[in-house]
């Protein structure tokens, strides 16, 4: 296949067909709906991949753990709204130990908010959205191309860490069309590690604490306290191999920029003024990484589509106060930044910003 | 060629998305660098519909158009936070202090290829003439759809040959015209044919 244009949302959805899944259940929402249309499509010229229109978001993500459960890889594709109301299964998979993706493409929130402006205000929802302390894998590309490559090492992930993992997306990135040739993107696929069920051996998917032996263990701390260990110990092990983030900009800057998703590609024009830290791997954060080059920088601020959730998240890692510029309502453009760099004294001096720059990926 | 950033402003089904994404393969089969982000109002009925392009020889960065050099503006619901260089608008579209042109492009599609919808082709080709985009026929056709190829083809190069001249040219018979309906209109209603004069030139 030769460069062509490609939709953010496309990318994903080829992605998953490339990582092997055979399963979609979803509800539309803006600015996800693309990726259930491309199932629907697809599962009609594809028998081998079925495809679910399901009454609400919470069928959906119930939906696909069953898939999952039953032998597929499957995922699902929300946004803000619909998954507040996947938090109930989220858990649940997480605490069955289900490999399955759920897509987020991210629009402003809280409630119905702005469905079709960008935001990123679902960070910590992917993190803490369910009950109770569990280990969640996120992932959040910036370009089209990245959209293709994630999805795969989403699916990827979940088979590793036998848990629900989290794609990232936002309404710009999921609209987005750029010229891509997918054909050039060579992601190793990790195999399905579940047999089904029905499959000859037991398995216990209550959700209930229970012993190995499938026998409650609802009163007992010790054996909870093993087994969520065992758990949160194998994801953050399986996290380790995904460790991706990019460095770069002016590395001789006394600033570090951290910016992730869309907002560090909007963010390009202040290249030559500060250092960038972007994670793609959300969570479990990216401590040592960036602990390590952290220290280089006088100063540090967060550039992110909500009101600190993630600059709160630094400051925890790194034990020191950063800086913040919220991009709020949809606002995503270099004019939003520099008025936020303006108001906290950042703004670099002499930084004339030229709206017309197309300066090149980093 | 450099590159060029594009902002298409419009209202849900006057036809963004196809010149938009017309554009983006005619460019992408010559071989740039295209980004063509879709924003949309998804609350309304008629809500705002904006593509934002951008086009280089090399990679493109930041996809969001802030400063366009042209905007293609099919109805005045735009984007906030958004200056151009040049404006293409639709008749009465264009705001004080800006540079462009306005053009009737719906009735041009009506009156030059039989469907109004043509006129987003015309515009389109207007819009590659102003960008100066050299294509070729053969890259046209490897960009659109199959279906009205011919007719799309045709309303392109149509637009793509407008010149300043001709284009005043329309809009003043389009005045004229417009000006006739609404005395014609007055008369046949009844009031006096020098009433008429100064009401419909009144009425636009």
């Amino acid at each position: 296949m030769a460069k062509r244009l490609v939709q953010g949302n496309e990318a994903v959805f080829l992605g998953a067909v490339k990582a092997g899944a055979s399963f979609f259940a979803g509800y539309p929402i803006s600015p996800s709906s693309e990726i259930l249309a491309q199932a629907s499509v697809y599962a009609s010229k594809n028998p081998e991949f079925r495809f679910l229109q399901e009454e609400d978001e919470i069928a959906s993500a119930n939906a696909i753990l069953g898939g999952s459960l039953a032998g597929a890889k499957s995922f699902t594709a929300t946004s803000g709204p619909g998954f507040s109301l996947m938090q109930e299964a989220v858990g649940y998979g997480h605490k069955v130990g289900i490999p399955c993706v759920i897509v987020n493409v991210m629009r402003v929130g809280p409630g119905t908010g702005m469905p079709t402006m960008p935001g990123q205000g679902d960070l910590l929802q992917t993190r803490y959205g369910s009950t109770g302390d569990y280990t969640s894998i996120v992932f959040y590309p910036s370009t089209v191309a990245e959209c293709y490559e994630y999805s795969i090492q989403a699916f990827n992930a979940a088979e590793e860490s036998r848990s629900p993992v989290v794609l990232l997306s936002d309404a710009f990135l999921g609209h987005l069309n750029e010229v891509a040739d997918l054909d050039t993107i060579d992601v190793p696929v990790v195999p399905r590690t579940l047999e089904p069920l029905a499959s000859g051996s037991t398995r216990l998917f209550s959700g209930v604490a229970t012993y190995p032996d499938g026998e409650p263990a609802t009163a007992d701390g010790d054996e909870f306290i093993r087994q969520y260990y065992e758990s949160r110990d194998n994801r953050l092990a399986v996290a380790e191999k995904y460790n991706f983030h990019e460095y770069g900009w002016n590395k001789d800057a006394e600033t570090l920029v951290i910016a992730f998703g869309i907002t560090a590609r909007v963010a390009r024009p202040l290249a030559p003024y500060f250092a960038l830290f972007r994670p793609i791997r959300m969570w479990p954060t990216l401590d040592k990484e960036l602990a390590e080059v952290a220290g280089k920088y006088k100063k540090i601020v967060v550039i992110e589509g909500s009101d600190g959730q993630y600059a709160s998240v630094v400051e925890h890692m790194l034990l020191r106060r950063v800086e913040r510029v919220p991009l709020l309502g949809g606002r995503m453009s270099i004019e939003a930044i520099s008025e936020g760099l303006d108001r906290i004294g950042m703004l670099p001096a002499g930084f004339a910003v030229d709206k017309k720059s197309t300066v090149a990926v980093g | 060629m450099s590159g060029k950033s594009i902002v298409i402003d419009g209202v849900g089904g006057q036809g963004v998305r196809v010149i938009g994404s017309t554009m983006a393969s005619l460019l992408t089969v010559m071989g740039f660098e295209v980004t063509l982000l879709f924003d949309y109002d998804s609350s309304v009925r008629g809500g705002m519909s904006e593509a934002f392009l951008r086009y280089d020889t090399e990679p493109i960065s930041n996809f969001v158009v802030e400063c366009a050099d042209v905007v293609l503006r099919l109805a005045g619901r735009g984007p906030h936070h958004l200056s151009t260089d040049y404006v293409i608008a639709d008749i009465g579209l264009m705001k004080a202090g800006e540079t462009g042109e306005e053009i009737p492009f719906l009735q041009l599609g009506v009156e030059k290829f039989g469907r109004d919808l043509f006129g987003n082709m015309i515009a389109l080709g207007r819009l590659l003439c102003v960008c100066d985009v050299d294509f070729t026929e053969d890259h046209l056709r490897e960009a659109l759809p199959k279906k009205y190829i011919e007719d799309n083809i045709a309303a392109i190069k149509w637009g793509y040959g407008l010149d300043q001249d001709s284009i005043k040219k329309i809009v003043s018979e389009q005045a004229a015209a417009s000006f006739a309906a609404r005395y014609a209109a007055k008369v046949l209603a009844g009031t006096a044919s020098s009433e008429a004069v100064e009401l419909a030139a009144a009425q636009k």
